[in-house]
């Protein structure tokens, strides 16, 4: 049966259908192919990330030559001769190759198992002895006569396709030269894409194949740099090409840091550019030694990428190897990102990425869900036995497993459960070992070393994490946020209820417990929180151990001075072996903590060669033994040894500092906590904790108590575990005196550290949450709160100041308002029956009196009587409180009455601020007793995303921390049924029901680790505080209540010396020791065992007790207190005290002086110091450097050879053939002469400054003898052409100089008195032909110096400076 | 044998006169000519300086404080750099032997380096020139190489 549809006319219905069909077809078609496909967001991820591309190259070398001996100079600019020339294109060709395939190998320098990705091979290479065949005009010249190579010919007749086509070529290198009429093109791309290059524009009619090609046009005139250089730009260009937005912005810049952020100070950039590198903001500023953070070597596309400190060392300070290591930085082959592609598909083969629309980054939502081995880290979390533990992120999709590669199946593997996001594999044999996952063996992870040694897994290597690993120590100082009145900050005044003080009243029935709360909320920077401390204590005590060019110094290239300047005040003056007991312990914790910060730091040896890290030296050499004194160090100076001196004695350790609220109920322990009087202070127990890291600390700690131990008089160092931190002097624990305790709240709470922490905070309004009931308005005065004075008066008695809250009965006002006190509790009573000891003060219409002559150590009490009249029934007096004075003794009297703190620490150096690299806190806590538990609520923090400081990828940076004071969590809160109880007042017990009110205040507390021991370090005490320590009044010094743990465990000799005793044998080990340390040290050794042997006859008996007896005078002797041959000047000299028993006592750290005063007159022997003229006195001048050429540290320094004096006399500028005997500064002279007081006309500045300026710039420092490129001549480089308008006088000329640029770049420096060879001799040029303009050999006296000073001042003074360059170059936009 | 007597010899003494008269003049005409061409060539100048009275540059505010810090240690050799008061102009030189740009900029930063060790808190007010000292090609050191690094053309 025939369809229907065919028995229908064509046009009615299937024709219409078909064309809709037709075009429904087409639209989804042009949706997909145009808007789906291009769209990254709708892209699948990266492409496979582990393609490698081979990269043919033809090499062109044009060498013209007119006696097949020599280059032609006068074509190339290049004096060579053919072999030379060879030579070094040669080199360059294999530098460069060998530079670009290290830059394609993904993070090649830290990771040895890395391969490269591109790999270049020099297919063909041709040479001519013709020059470069003349291209188009430089775009940006017309119709100057420069111009580019004619690449299309060259190539055309090359038949480049051929190379192209069937042979796959990428590149080619011609070798040319930048000179007289060619400028070539740095690189030119020919393509189906067109030229995506740096070729700066034209059409260069390069043969277009069936593949892109670049042609990069090298100058052997210069070398390998500038080679690799031009690829830098060619690359960059590419990359620009696919996703400009994230070059410029993501991995260069943004620019705005390079412009603004430049200069002395922290800093950070990203990956820079091939002009910048990122320590610095200016272009070619490859060997810069400044240092800044950036996240380079950890890059991924929101900068959340690990950062560290770099400067040029990082690259060798080295333009190649600059090049190549921003490059391994690049997204390389199997990055781990899974947001990132390889970014060398686009350098190898940018046909295809193009065709296949490949991106840079892929944003994470349109990137795959966790698949199998995709995009995987693999990081190794530490050990358990033979058990090696690993993270993987993200987790593990089915089908994955870790493979150990080096050992054999079965035994090799361990599944991983679907979703795993960590996994842990058994039994590892001793050894070093690669883990890495392998799904499929498609998809594979980074690879991750571990090692097992003695059947325990060791570590990894490094894996720097330094903010995620803190470490949580008890040794936290308290430092209060106060006002100055040791007030919670935020408070003023009696105008409370505020923040953090504030006063809540409940009614109730006797007994009961009001619920009473209120909530809070206080917010904190933390991006401005670390730069209070830094590390540049410990840094300097360390000898800048601690900076990256000390890690990676020459020793052995060193002259003395600068190796006075690489070695600590530590090394110089602690016993070596103690030196070397600490750098074991830093190798062991650096080597089993492979997340510390500075496990990725290496140390090259003496010689500034082959660089490691800890982890690499003791995978090679084991860990270190040095050996003793006199031992064998045969294997040590060809190992370890010759890394040592480099090693710091103490490392960076992140560690947990916390953050807390404490709160404080009641008018009278308030007030008792801010007097000090005794058992008043704690427990304080915190409503909110939050945790946060802090670095350097211990460093800081540990460093400086190390030179404490030996440098601090004995006398005054404390005993081994003496361990003492501000809470622990806040708490009172330890002491009775109340003087001690009534200081140290003033010390925790108003120092220079806190007040800088004020700067970081912000106390937001509070908000009373009353779930009882709110005490209305009160015809009875109520919140009663006092303030004692700090010290006593000169009568012996003290002030106080009375604050409350009137009573109010509106609309009426009180007739009158007393405030009575008493020595008794009834008020009313005393009143009437025993004055003197009961007082009233009329006080209407005030809510604040201050009181004097309250005795001390007496409890007053007190309140405020109102007078309503006929309104309310006359009196109405408020609860009474109470308070008690202390002793006049505990306080100190002042004889102004004024609040003195200085009785009890002096602050010498206030608090840094400013910017320095942070941590962001994290979710939750670190401390093993809250561990897991949520450090930060939801909502309370949000990313600083302006901050570059950040040294971790968390969020949490700016804060607003919410807490609440609730009375249901203080037991003793009830309603009393007689008096107030912890109440402040209380209403008339009588009716039943009572109104209690009380006040609280709460102090942010921020608990710093080691800053107590830091400040203990820092400063110095006046006054005896009673401490239970053998710290003495009175004595300036450090009083190192902390005592590092590795600076007392170095000293091997009691060890030696005890296990001597018990062993018979003289020749043990440690017998040996001892007597080798003694026969070293001690110079009446060996007679005193020679004497005592003819007494005793035991050998061993003999040489113990010699020992015992030097060793124990030896050690004494350490801190020098009346050694006046040793290191050290009288602190009353330099401190201006002038008590006796300050003599002979240093003081290290004391910030008075700094470290200055700690290097110069404490460490240096004074013989020294007096070669070096430093007084007795912070001489900051003399302390800055040692005078070069100093060879010795006692005698006086030889003096340096110095320059010439500097003046306007006549003086040879080297070259008496000039015929003008001047030089620069002669020069300089005459242009002030000429031109002070005068102004260039167009940027109305100083013109001698400009022109002086505008010489040195021109002819690179005022050389009269100078020829430029353009033939222009002289210290203001004229061309003849300008020379004849501005300069000639219009006489006959003067066959004065000669010489061409050729010549001068010859080395020829004279232009005088020599006739011939004037500059371009070509008599068609107007403009810059000498021998057109004045004649042949004949100049117009234009190499005279002066006569262009004179011309040049009329110029600039008239019509401007515009004409030269460098005017331009320094003033750029001012001329048109 | 000929005998010549004085009228025989007349006719060759006037032939003589001649030869010599005008071996004569070509001689002069030579030394003539020569010395034309003499007078006519350029001579060769050795032009000595002009009196040179220096006058004093005006200098930033802060100047003469800055200077005070490191004026006792001048003139400084260093490595590869000499610091320098020019008195009679009131400027401070430093000069820099480079045989490279980059070499000139690197030992730049040393010196600047050197000079803030010493206490120099401003800098930019010593309003330094820094100049190189070895036969570079003209125009080799940017200008903004010229100024202290962060500074301005001309300090105020």
């Amino acid at each position: 049966m025939p369809s229907r549809f065919n028995q229908l006319p064509e046009t009615s219905c299937q024709k219409p259908v078909a064309k809709f069909l037709s075009f429904l077809i087409t639209c989804l078609l042009f949706f997909v192919t145009f808007y789906l496909l291009p769209n990254p967001a709708f892209a699948a991820g990266p492409p496979n990330k582990g393609a490698q591309y081979q990269m043919p190259v033809l090499v062109l070398k044009y060498f013209p030559t007119t006696d097949g001996v020599n280059l032609d100079s006068s074509v190339t600019g290049v004096t060579a001769t053919l072999a030379d020339i060879r030579t070094k294109v040669d080199r360059i060709t294999t530098e460069t190759e060998a530079a670009l395939q290290a830059g394609s190998t993904y993070h090649g320098y830290k990771d040895p198992s890395a391969t490269q990705d591109l790999t270049y091979s020099i297919i063909d290479s041709k040479e001519y002895d013709t020059t470069l065949p003349l291209g188009i005009e430089v775009p940006w010249k017309p119709g100057s006569g420069i111009y580019r190579p004619d690449y299309g010919t060259i190539l055309t007749n090359l038949n480049i396709c051929n190379y192209v086509n069937n042979q796959g070529l990428r590149e080619i290198w011609l070798y040319g030269w930048q000179y007289g009429n060619i400028e070539p093109a740095e690189s030119v791309m020919s393509g189906p894409n067109g030229d995506i290059s740096n070729s700066g524009g034209g059409n260069f009619n390069m043969p277009v194949c069936s593949k892109s090609y670049v042609l990069y046009n090298y100058n052997y005139g210069r070398d390998t740099p500038e080679a690799v250089h031009d690829h830098g730009h060619q690359i960059e260009i590419m990359l620009e090409h696919i996703d400009n937005t994230l070059m410029q912005d993501k991995f260069i810049g943004p620019w705005s840091t390079y412009s603004t952020n430049d200069g002395s100070g922290s800093n950070f950039h990203r990956c820079g550019w091939t002009h910048v590198p990122p320590n610095t903001g200016l272009e070619y500023d490859y060997a810069n030694t400044r240092f800044s953070w950036t996240d380079c070597e950890n890059w991924k596309y929101d900068g959340s990428g690990q950062k560290v400190n770099v400067n040029c060392s990082e690259w060798a300070c080295d333009q190649t190897k600059f090049h190549t290591w921003r490059w391994q930085n690049m997204p390389g082959k199997n990055n781990p990102d899974p947001t990132l592609s390889n970014w060398w598909d686009i350098v190898g083969d940018i046909d295809t990425a193009i065709a296949n629309h490949e991106q840079l980054y892929y944003p994470a939502s349109a990137s795959p869900s966790p698949s199998p081995g995709a995009g995987w880290t693999l990081t190794f979390t530490g050990g358990s036995g033979t058990t090696a533990n690993f993270s993987i992120s993200p987790a593990a999709g089915t089908g994955s497993v870790l493979i150990i590669t080096d050992l054999s199946a079965p035994n090799n593997f361990v599944s991983i459960p679907s979703g795993a996001t960590s996994i842990s594999f058994p039994n590892a044999p001793n050894g070093t070992h690669h883990a890495v996952i392998n799904y499929l063996s498609v998809n594979v992870s980074n690879i991750v070393d571990f090692t097992v040694n003695n059947g325990v897994v060791m570590t990894s290597t490094a894996n720097p994490q330094p903010c995620s690993n803190p470490v949580v120590t008890d040794n936290l100082a308290d430092n209060y946020i106060t006002d100055e009145n040791g007030d919670p900050q935020g408070s003023t005044g009696a105008n409370i209820p505020e923040a953090l003080k504030f006063t809540v009243s409940a009614t109730g029935s006797i007994g009961s417990q009001p619920s009473i709360s209120k909530t809070m909320n206080f917010t904190v920077d933390f991006s401005k929180l670390q730069a209070l401390f830094g590390a540049s204590n410990s840094n300097y005590l360390e000898g800048q151990y601690q900076n990256q060019d000390h890690a990676l110094s020459n020793l052995l290239g060193m002259n003395s001075s600068q190796l006075q300047k690489q070695f600590s005040p530590t090394d110089k003056t602690v016993p070596k072996v103690a030196t070397d007991a600490l750098r074991k312990n830093y190798v062991n914790y650096v080597y089993n903590k492979p997340t510390i910060a500075e496990s990725g730091t290496k140390y090259s040896d003496y010689n500034n060669q082959d660089p490691k890290t800890v982890y690499d030296l003791v995978t090679k050499y084991g860990l270190p033994n040095p050996p003793s004194f006199g031992g064998n160090s045969t294997t040590w100076v060809s190992t370890w040894g010759k890394y040592w001196e480099k090693l710091p004695t103490t490392y960076n350790e992140f560690s947990i500092g916390k953050l807390e609220f404490r709160p404080v109920n009641g008018i009278k322990a308030i007030n008792d906590l801010k007097a000090g009087v005794p058992g008043s202070c704690f427990p304080l127990t915190a409503i909110r904790t939050v945790e946060f890291p802090v670095p350097n600390f211990f460093r800081t700690a540990q460093t400086s108590g190390t030179l404490n131990q030996v440098i601090v008089p004995k006398a005054v160092q404390s005993p081994q575990n003496g361990l003492i931190d501000m809470r622990y002097l806040v708490s009172g624990i330890a002491s009775t005196t109340t003087g001690f305790i009534q200081n140290c709240f003033k010390f925790a709470s108003n120092n220079p550290i806190t007040n800088v922490f004020k700067k970081v905070v912000k106390i937001s309004m509070d908000y009373l949450d009353r779930h009882f009931t709110a005490n209305a308005a009160s015809a009875e005065a109520t919140n009663l709160q006092y303030t004692l004075s700090a010290t006593c008066s000169a009568d012996g008695t003290f002030s106080i100041n009375f604050t409350w809250m009137p009573g109010s009965y509106p609309p009426y006002s009180p007739l009158s308002q007393w405030l009575d006190y008493s020595l008794s509790s009834d008020i009313s009573a005393a009143l009437n029956t025993i004055p003197p000891y009961a007082k009233g003060v009329n006080v209407t219409g005030q809510s604040s009196v201050t009181v004097n002559g309250f005795t001390p150590n007496v409890t007053w009490y007190w309140r405020v009587n109102t007078d309503w009249g006929p309104y309310l029934g006359s009196w109405h007096p408020s609860t009474t409180a109470q308070f008690t004075t202390p002793t006049c003794a505990s306080v100190g009297t002042s004889s102004a009455g004024a609040i003195s703190n200085s009785s009890c620490i002096k602050i010498s150096k206030n608090g840094k601020a400013g910017n320095a690299p942070f941590c962001a806190i994290y979710p939750t806590k670190f401390d093993p007793a809250v561990v897991g538990q949520p450090n930060v609520l939801p909502g309370e923090c949000k990313e600083d995303s302006t901050s570059i400081f950040k040294l971790n990828d968390q969020k949490n940076v700016n804060c607003t921390f919410t807490f609440t004071w609730k009375s249901a969590d203080y037991a003793n809160l009830t309603i009393p049924a007689t008096g107030n109880g912890v109440w402040d007042s209380c209403t008339d017990p009588s009716v039943g029901s009572r109104t209690c009110t009380l006040t609280v205040y709460v102090w942010p507390d921020f608990r710093i680790p080691y800053l107590g021991q830091i400040w203990n370090n820092t400063l110095y005490s006046d006054t005896t505080e009673g401490l239970p320590t053998l710290q003495q009044t009175g004595r300036t010094g450090v009083y190192t209540f902390f005592t590092p743990k590795g600076s007392l465990e170095y000293d091997p000799i009691p060890e030696q010396l005890a296990n001597c005793k018990t062993n018979p044998d003289l020749n043990s080990p440690d017998c040996q020791a001892i007597s080798r340390y003694a026969e070293a040290n001690f110079a009446g050794f060996d007679n005193c065992v020679m004497k005592l042997m003819v007494t005793i006859i035991d050998n061993k008996s003999a040489m113990l007790q010699c020992f015992i007896g030097l060793y124990a005078g030896y050690t004494k002797t350490l801190p020098g207190q009346t050694n006046t041959s040793v290191q050290g000047v009288n602190t009353n000299n330099v401190l201006g005290v002038t008590d006796s028993q300050t003599q002979k006592e240093r003081l290290i750290g004391a910030t008075d002086c700094g470290k200055h005063f700690v290097r110069d007159v404490v460490l240096k022997p004074k013989a020294l110091q007096e070669a070096l003229g430093i007084k007795t006195q912070c001489n900051m001048s003399a302390s800055a450097e040692i005078p070069p050429g100093s060879n010795t540290t006692t005698s006086p320094a030889p003096t340096p050879s110095l320059p010439p004096p500097s003046n306007c006399a006549s003086v040879s500028d080297g070259n008496p053939a000039n015929g003008i005997e001047t030089s620069r500064d002669e020069l300089v002279c005459y242009i002030s002469q000429v031109a002070a007081g005068k102004v260039e006309k167009i940027t109305g500045q100083p013109l001698d400054q400009i022109m002086i300026r505008v010489m040195d710039a021109e002819s690179s420092g005022g050389n009269q003898c100078a020829v430029g490129l353009d033939d222009e001549i002289g210290i203001f480089q004229y061309i003849a052409g300008t020379w004849k308008t501005v300069g000639w006088d219009g006489k006959p000329g003067e066959d004065s100089g000669s010489g061409t640029y050729d010549q001068y770049q010859g080395g020829r420096t004279v232009c005088w008195g020599l006739p011939g060879a004037d500059p371009n001799l070509n008599t068609s040029d107007s403009l810059r032909s000498w021998p057109l303009n004045f004649g042949a050999n004949i100049d117009g006296d234009a190499w005279n110096p002066y006569h262009q000073i004179d011309a040049t001042a009329t110029e600039m003074e008239v019509s401007g400076g515009c004409p030269w360059s460098t005017f331009r170059g320094f003033f750029p936009g001012v001329c048109p | 044998m000929t005998n010549f007597s004085l009228t025989k010899i007349k006719p060759f003494a006037k032939i003589g006169l001649v030869v010599i008269s005008l071996v004569v003049g070509v001689i002069l005409i030579t030394i003539i000519f020569a010395s034309i061409t003499q007078k006519s060539a350029p001579k060769k100048v050795f032009p000595s300086p002009p009196p040179i009275l220096p006058k004093q540059i005006q200098q930033p505010e802060k100047f003469q404080d800055q200077l005070s810090i490191i004026k006792t240690i001048l003139p400084y050799s260093g490595q590869g750099y000499s610091i320098e008061y020019l008195q009679p102009v009131n400027i401070i030189n430093v000069k820099i032997a480079a045989s490279s740009r980059e070499e000139f900029v690197k030992t730049k930063k040393v010196a600047e380096d050197f000079i803030k060790s010493k206490g120099v808190k401003d800098i930019c007010a010593l309003n330094i020139f820094w100049v190189p000292t070895t036969n570079l090609p003209p125009k080799t050191i940017q200008p903004s190489e010229l100024i202290t690094s962060g500074c301005p053309v001309i300090p105020k």
